[in-house]
């Protein structure tokens, strides 16, 4: 016979698995043939190891979050292993006691109760109740740190805190009650009845309460119930989702499944977020002024069924640290893509004057594309033009009359119907001189060409071809001195993951003061093309808190590449700001070093 | 009694409903509201090079309520931003654009 204080437990179990079902079998339907086909594609034992490893890895120990802080990291990792190992082995517990391996729920969870007046022998018992108690003090260790989070959370490493809707602090109430509860309930239980472990235990034998209060056991187990029972009723409409979406979240995402226009895909990605903040750290637009769009607003909305609010949509840098510092890799800018999409697809361009006086162009060995961004610093151009004309290059500068775009402004802006048109119109244009390579200088058009073009022909960013033509000696600079600091641009850091190549082209014609790099770091200038509602004042704010944090006091120069950051920093600051064309241009100039002056100059020495 | 004069719709400049889709506008994007129509963003753009409309010209379009000429030159932005970044202003154009087309109905049907 089953005391009725088990019942709202019960209750709010069964509804989240019935709710949790139901959200799962519609989202895995909603999954496109395109994702079906990779997810058919990647299914195998490496993939499952691997994804089951980083389940444990991420869902549980949280190894990520342990690089950022220590003590958020255990603050994390103890809720999260701790509650699964005080189920794991509450399950175990109720097994060992009952003899049968299917126990119900129930048994195991309110297991003190069930074990009334059962005086334990044998260490195995023995040791499962010690064991339940140091669990039970490990995760009420960590929620200690979530209160301590709560006031306080620079102690832990946040620099700005999240704040939850009602639906979520409903939810954080109940499960912050969920623990003490348990502890006072074995505590009254262990007062009145004999048993339990270290902790339990001995607060019960110290608790000396007259024999007719024993009601008040019961009361704090019906308290356990209810806080169990209610967390599980907000369970699927708060941010806890994460707990158990996290796993199916991993597995699609090991698979190589993308969230880019499939909805399915999409909410497994949203309900993985754990609305824990660490996005919102990281993120610049904290220096703006103006972060209503930031990663953990906009996806906690996108798990809502209505659209999300454009202010907020539209509010974002893409530059794509959020995701690299997200525990479980939530594709935020993917999310905001199929937002931006469902928003402003449909709306109608019109891009036919491009051939307006079309010049024909001629044959060229390469393809020069500038992109919109060098016509407001032409200095590159001119730099670039320089460094051919040195090589001897066959070079064609494919949109030197002709106006066209990559199209990177129009995919971010949501409207895939009029990017397509730009894309199949910049495609034809370059591949009309018949080139053997593309060199762009601007890491925008470069991720786009590599991304959305498919060229059969190696497109190359300029600091690339740079390298190539200084390895292959076909250029040879003179060596500078200028104290030089260089700055990654987002598209071709995070995006491209070309860090090494400007820097080894640096570090010959320059001092340059930051030749150690970490991928995937690296400050956003600000002047994204990404962002459509940050005002001019604000995206420059931005780059004048990247600059403090690049430059050093004895800097002489910036060097970038990036024509959009050179002219973002340029409006910020007094710095000189230097392509590395420019760089490489100006070293033409200077006397080259030649093997022989530095033969002489050693033996002078 | 019908004289068999017509007037042309673009050409006809209705203060009051001008007023009100401007004022939608820059409700929304309240940067629009300082444009001096100093045209550096005409300069600086590469359709205007070949239509003849750049951002100045659909401040002036959307100001005069000439509403048909606005939707047709609205379709040939390309949004690369080059007129935010020379406006002495400050003016947040690829937003002003993007809710023009929006309030306009610049779009697919």
């Amino acid at each position: 016979m089953k005391p009725a204080f088990v019942i709202p437990f019960t209750t709010g179990v069964l509804f989240l698995f019935g709710a949790l079902s139901f959200m799962y079998v519609k989202w895995s339907g909603a999954i496109g043939w395109k994702n079906r086909v990779r997810l058919k594609n990647a299914v195998g034992f490496s993939w499952f190891f691997r994804s089951a490893a980083e389940v444990l890895r991420e869902s549980l120990l949280h190894f990520r979050i342990r690089k950022i802080n220590p003590r958020l990291w255990y603050m994390h990792m103890s809720l999260a292993f701790g509650w699964f190992l005080l189920i794991v082995v509450g399950h175990l517990e109720s097994v060992y006691h009952a003899g049968t391996f299917f126990t119900p729920p129930s048994h195991a969870i309110f297991f003190d109760y069930f074990s009334r007046g059962q005086e334990e022998t044998g260490w195995i018992a023995i040791t499962f109740n010690h064991l339940m108690d140091l669990l039970l003090l490990f995760i009420l260790s960590g929620l200690a740190l979530a209160v301590l989070k709560r006031f306080q959370s620079r102690r832990l490493g946040m620099k700005k805190k999240p704040r939850h809707q009602l639906i979520d602090r409903l939810a954080l109430a109940f499960l912050w009650l969920i623990f003490p509860a348990r502890l006072v309930a074995e505590v009254l239980n262990h007062s009145f009845y004999s048993g339990g472990g270290f902790m339990s235990g001995s607060l019960g034998s110290l608790l000396v309460l007259p024999e007719n209060y024993s009601f008040l056991s019961d009361v704090a187990w019906w308290i356990y119930s209810f806080s169990l029972g209610f967390f599980f009723i907000t369970f699927p409409f708060s941010r806890y989702m994460h707990i158990l979406t996290e796993v199916p979240h991993i597995f699609l995402k090991n698979a190589g499944t993308l969230v880019i226009a499939d909805e399915g895909i999409a909410q497994f990605h949203a309900h993985a977020c754990s609305s824990c903040g660490i996005c919102m750290n990281t993120c610049q637009l904290n220096d703006s002024g103006r972060a209503i769009g930031q990663s953990l607003n906009f996806v906690r909305n996108y798990r809502k069924p209505w659209p999300v609010k454009e202010e907020q949509t539209m509010n974002c840098l893409m530059c794509g640290r959020c995701r690299l510092n997200c525990p479980v890799q939530v594709d935020t800018a993917g999310l905001r893509m199929n937002e931006r999409i469902r928003h402003h697809n449909l709306m109608l361009s019109d891009y036919s004057y491009t051939e307006y006086n079309r010049q024909p162009l001629r044959h060229g060995k390469i393809a020069f594309y500038g992109g919109c961004m060098t016509r407001i610093t032409p200095s590159i151009t001119n730099a670039m033009m320089k460094i051919f004309s040195e090589c001897g290059e066959d070079v064609i500068w494919v949109d030197e009359y002709e106006p066209v775009c990559c199209g990177r402004p129009l995919y971010f802006s949501g409207q895939q119907l009029a990017f397509q048109e730009m894309v199949k119109r910049t495609r034809q244009r370059i591949l009309e001189s018949r080139p053997e390579m593309i060199v762009t200088p601007c890491p925008i058009c470069l991720h786009t060409f590599t991304q959305d073009y498919r060229f059969k022909i190696p497109v190359l960013h300029h600091s690339q071809y740079l390298l190539m033509m200084l390895e292959n000696g076909r250029i040879r600079p003179g060596k500078g001195t200028a104290r030089t600091v260089y700055h990654d641009p987002c598209e071709l850091g995070r995006g491209l993951w070309i860090y090494a190549e400007p820097r080894q082209l640096l570090a010959g014609l320059t001092s340059l003061q930051n030749p150690e790099f970490t991928e995937g770091e690296g400050l956003c200038c600000g002047g994204s093309v990404a962002d459509y509602e940050l005002e001019f004042a604000e995206k420059q704010h931005i780059a004048k808190k990247t600059l403090a944090d690049l430059i050093l006091p004895d800097t002489e120069q910036l060097a970038t590449s990036c024509p959009l950051c050179k002219k973002t920093f340029q409006m910020a600051g007094n710095i000189p700001v230097l392509d590395i064309a420019e760089i490489v241009s100006l070293a033409l100039d200077r006397e080259p070093v030649t093997t022989e002056n530095e033969v002489e100059a050693s033996i002078a020495r | 009694m019908e004289f068999g004069f017509n007037l042309h719709t673009d050409q006809l400049i209705d203060h009051d409903s001008a007023g009100k889709a401007y004022d939608e506008i820059v409700r929304k994007v309240p940067s629009l509201a300082t444009c001096i129509s100093c045209g550096s963003c005409m300069g600086s753009c590469m359709a205007a090079e070949k239509t003849g409309t750049g951002f100045r010209k659909l401040v002036t379009l959307l100001r005069n309520g000439a509403y048909d000429e606005l939707c047709r030159a609205l379709k040939y932005c390309q949004f690369c931003g080059k007129c935010w970044l020379v406006c002495p202003r400050g003016v947040n154009t690829r937003k002003a654009i993007l809710e023009m087309k929006s309030y306009f109905e610049v779009i697919k049907t």
